[in-house]
């Protein structure tokens, strides 16, 4: 990040988020931060890039804070994008009715990301707390 | 495509299952639990924009609740002012 570290004192982010330890061994937040050209407020993204489809990106506002529970809290914008790159999705877009239109459907990633656990060993399964039913014959 | 079903999702049934995730939407919204509640259907007149909404939430604090932030690392998770 060049000269741009964080003082993480300042920036921190609350609950499940920083649980678990062995992300960075298992390739997760290593990406190469996506940088804005705004020079009043630049966000920071990442983007994991374990899978290649349904990536969770993140960017962090670190000039929007908020005060929770006595931690100090900067807004982080979530996102999960189908594909990692252009180049992954040759095999799915062709499947009749797979995207609909307009944005992104939170089907298709519980979808694509299921399958894409299924694929890499030692990842844990993606069990969002809802259920698909498959409708019709 | 398939029929989302909220039925273990409501937010009193995640306090028990996923009790991060309430801590989370408590912490951005006070009034959390009525507000996501709300968005608990699956109506298809509404073209699922509601379900979608709590669906999309879902799905980000899951895979979230995957990934580790290095907090306290100082290797790049926000930016020195």
């Amino acid at each position: 990040m060049g000269s741009e570290r964080i003082d993480s004192s300042r920036g921190r982010i609350p609950g499940s988020w920083t649980r678990r330890s062995s992300a960075c061994k298992r390739g997760i937040s290593t990406g190469s931060p996506i940088r804005s050209s705004s020079t009043l407020a630049p966000p920071d993204s990442f983007k994991e890039n374990r899978f290649g489809e349904a990536n969770v990106q993140l960017t962090f506002h670190g000039d929007d804070r908020k005060v929770v529970d006595g931690v100090t809290c900067i807004m982080v914008e979530p996102d999960i994008d189908y594909y990692r790159d252009l180049g992954s999705h040759g095999l799915l877009e062709v499947l009749p009715g797979f995207f609909p239109g307009g944005m992104t459907d939170p089907r298709v990633v519980y979808l694509l990301r299921w399958m894409a656990g299924r694929r890499k060993s030692g990842i844990a399964e993606f069990d969002p707390p809802y259920t698909l039913d498959k409708v019709g014959d | 495509m398939p029929v989302v079903d909220f039925t273990d999702t409501p937010f009193a049934t995640l306090q028990q299952t996923r009790p991060q995730f309430c801590t989370i939407m408590s912490g951005i919204e006070t009034n959390a639990a009525a507000r996501f509640d709300a968005l608990l259907h699956n109506d298809p007149a509404d073209d699922f924009l509601a379900g979608r909404q709590a669906s999309d939430i879902l799905n980000i604090m899951t895979a979230m609740s995957d990934i580790n932030l290095r907090v306290g690392h100082g290797a790049g998770l926000s930016r020195r002012r």
